[in-house]
This record gives C-alpha cells, structure tokens and sequence, in this order.
C-alpha cells in the first residue's frame, strides 16, 4: 500500500519535474545528475546505519526505551530527548535514523521531537565548520542561549498536541 | 540539502572513505555484539528487521533525492536573499523563517547567507531567526529525512510545534541581548 508520505513525495516530484521540464535550459539534466551524485553519498551511509542500528534495537531492550522514552512516562522523554539530541555528533543519516529506531521501539512522538529539533540545532559538526568561521563566536553564544530551551518547548508543544 | 562542505574532490573522497568505514566498523561491532548476546537466532530477528526498513525506505529515499534535486535547481537563493532585505518589522522575521525553510543546498550557502545577513547590519535577531529556521525547518531536510525515516504524520506534529520558534528565537535574542544586534560579527 502507498503511505501519505510516499504520495506527498510522488506529488511533489510531478510538480517539480514539470516545473523545471517547462524551464526548457537544462534544468531537469542538471536535477537529474545532482540526484545521481546525492543517491552515491547518501545510500551506502543509509545502509549501513540501517544495519548498525537494526543491531542495537535487538540488543536494547524495547522495555527499557519504552520505560524512559514513551508516551507513559511523562514529560521526561522531552528531556532525554532535548539532551541525547544535543549530543549526537553525527550527520542527519545517524540521527534520523536513531530517531527512526527508537520510534520502531516505542518512543514518544514529543520525545522524537525534541531529539531531532535538538540535534538540528546543536548539530556540532556544523557549528565547529561553519558557525564559529561564519558567524563568529558572539553570535554562536547569543544563539546558543536562545535556541537552548527550544526543543523542550517543541517536545512539550508535541505532548501537548500528539 | 547535504550536510557535506565542499572541499577538494581528493579530501571529499578520503573523508567519505573514513566515513563509510566508520559506519561499516559500527555494523560490524553492533552485528558481533548482536550474535554473542541473543545468538544466531535473535541476529536473525535484527536482520529481517532491517531487510523490512530498508525496502520500506528506499521508494522514499530515491523519491525524496529527486524532489530536492529538483528543488535545489528551481529555487535561487541570490532571489530569496532580496525578498528578505526588502521587508521591515515583523514580516522581516516571516520572511526570515520562510527564507531559512526554502533555501536550497548545505550550511555552506546558508551559513554563508547568514554572514552576508550580519554584514549587511540585519542584525541578530534577523540572523538568528534565518538560521534557526534553516536547522528546524529547511525544506529539504524534512523531505529528505523527516518524510521517509519518521513518516508524514511525525514530521507533521514537528512542523506544526516548530514552525514558529525560530521567530521566537530571534525575538529573545533581541530582547536579552538587545545591545548584541548592533554589534559587528566577530
């Protein structure tokens, strides 16, 4: 059966594909070769995450994510959540799918809220690259302190409306 | 769309080399691990539980690759940063949201937007809304993997409790580091 997702997705690739196929200058030669390139980096990284994390989940008793990460504990998944998002130092195809896993074992919805929203934050990888160079470290701080409660309030808004 | 600077192809593909052999040791190490505690049996359990991700994800990988190709050659972030130096008061931060939601390719253009944002005396409320916008809510990563790996209903309930913070974001920025906007960037 197609899910929502997958015709969202379907939908907007029409739309596209006919919006740049209308553009007439190579613009759907040029999508198509970013593809090729983009499907050569992500998929192989998207496998073996799938992989390793497919381990782990066997390994870590559903119980346990249940008892601390699900819709029965509360509001504490929003804080293992925000915080286990904070200190993922890795690309979006390890923290999506941790975030995939733990959802597959029974985490909250506001608890996978507030780890990804966390982890787009305070991705540290970014900030070490780009910010402090491109930014400088006065803004990186002024970021830091505002944007700090805000995957608790995405998590709570989440709990709230989930 | 990527989360990859752009560095020399040699550099590129040394560090995609050490990247994939870092995840291949992480299969290796959870896999070993996986055997010696639940045995042949429970190995077994995992790898059918990854054989059913896997073909449940790829449709929506290779669909949602080809939305953001198509994306990132459509939209012209030269167009978006004008809108956004045209505005004023509170519809600047809409426009800043929008901006940071929609603007195509990795942090190397969005960072490098930003720069160009506190340069141009914008400002950090401006620049603070713009990037926390990018990070929650860039368009590309919600279709690339928000969609696939979390399904439309989870990438919806983060949308929807998301959508206006990075607004806030700037706001307080403003308002605890009132003096902060006028400073210079570095």
């Amino acid at each position: 059966m197609i899910s929502p997702s997958l015709l969202i997705l379907l939908a907007l690739l029409f739309v596209l594909g006919y919006k740049a196929g209308k553009r007439g200058d190579g613009s759907l030669n040029r999508a198509y070769a970013r593809f090729k390139k983009q499907m050569i980096q992500f998929l192989p990284r998207m496998v073996l995450v799938v992989i390793g994390t497919g381990f782990l989940l066997q390994i870590i008793p559903s119980a346990l994510i249940s008892e601390y990460l699900g819709a029965d504990a509360g509001i504490t998944p929003i804080f293992i959540g925000g915080i286990a998002g904070m200190l993922v130092p890795a690309g979006p195809a390890i923290a999506f799918t941790t975030a995939a896993t733990l959802a597959g074992s029974g985490a909250a919805p506001a608890a996978l809220v507030a780890f990804i929203t966390a982890w787009c934050i305070f991705a540290i990888h970014r900030i070490l690259i780009y910010e402090i160079h491109l930014a400088g470290s006065k803004f990186l701080l002024v970021r830091c302190t505002v944007a700090l409660p805000i995957p608790f309030i995405a998590g709570y808004v989440t709990h709230l409306i989930s | 769309m990527t989360e990859k600077a752009e560095p020399t192809p040699k550099k590129k593909s040394k560090k995609q080399i050490i990247e994939l052999m870092a995840y291949g040791l992480f299969c290796v190490a959870t896999g070993a691990y996986c055997f010696s505690e639940k045995g042949p049996e429970g190995f077994s359990d995992a790898l059918d539980v990854q054989a059913h991700m896997l073909t449940g994800m790829l449709p929506r990988i290779t669909m949602a690759l080809g939305v953001a190709s198509l994306l990132w050659v459509i939209l012209d972030a030269d167009k978006l940063k004008a809108a956004i130096q045209n505005r004023k008061g509170w519809v600047k931060l809409v426009y800043a949201t929008i901006l940071g939601a929609v603007t195509p390719g990795g942090p190397s253009s969005s960072f490098s937007i930003l720069n160009l944002f506190l340069s141009s005396g914008l400002g950090y409320v401006v620049g603070i809304t713009y990037i926390t916008a990018w990070s929650m809510l860039g368009v590309q990563r919600i279709l690339i993997w928000d969609i696939p790996l979390m399904g439309a209903e989870q990438a919806g309930f983060r949308f929807i409790a998301s959508f206006w913070l990075p607004a806030f974001a700037g706001l307080l920025a403003g308002w605890i580091f009132g003096k902060a906007q006028s400073a210079s960037i570095k």
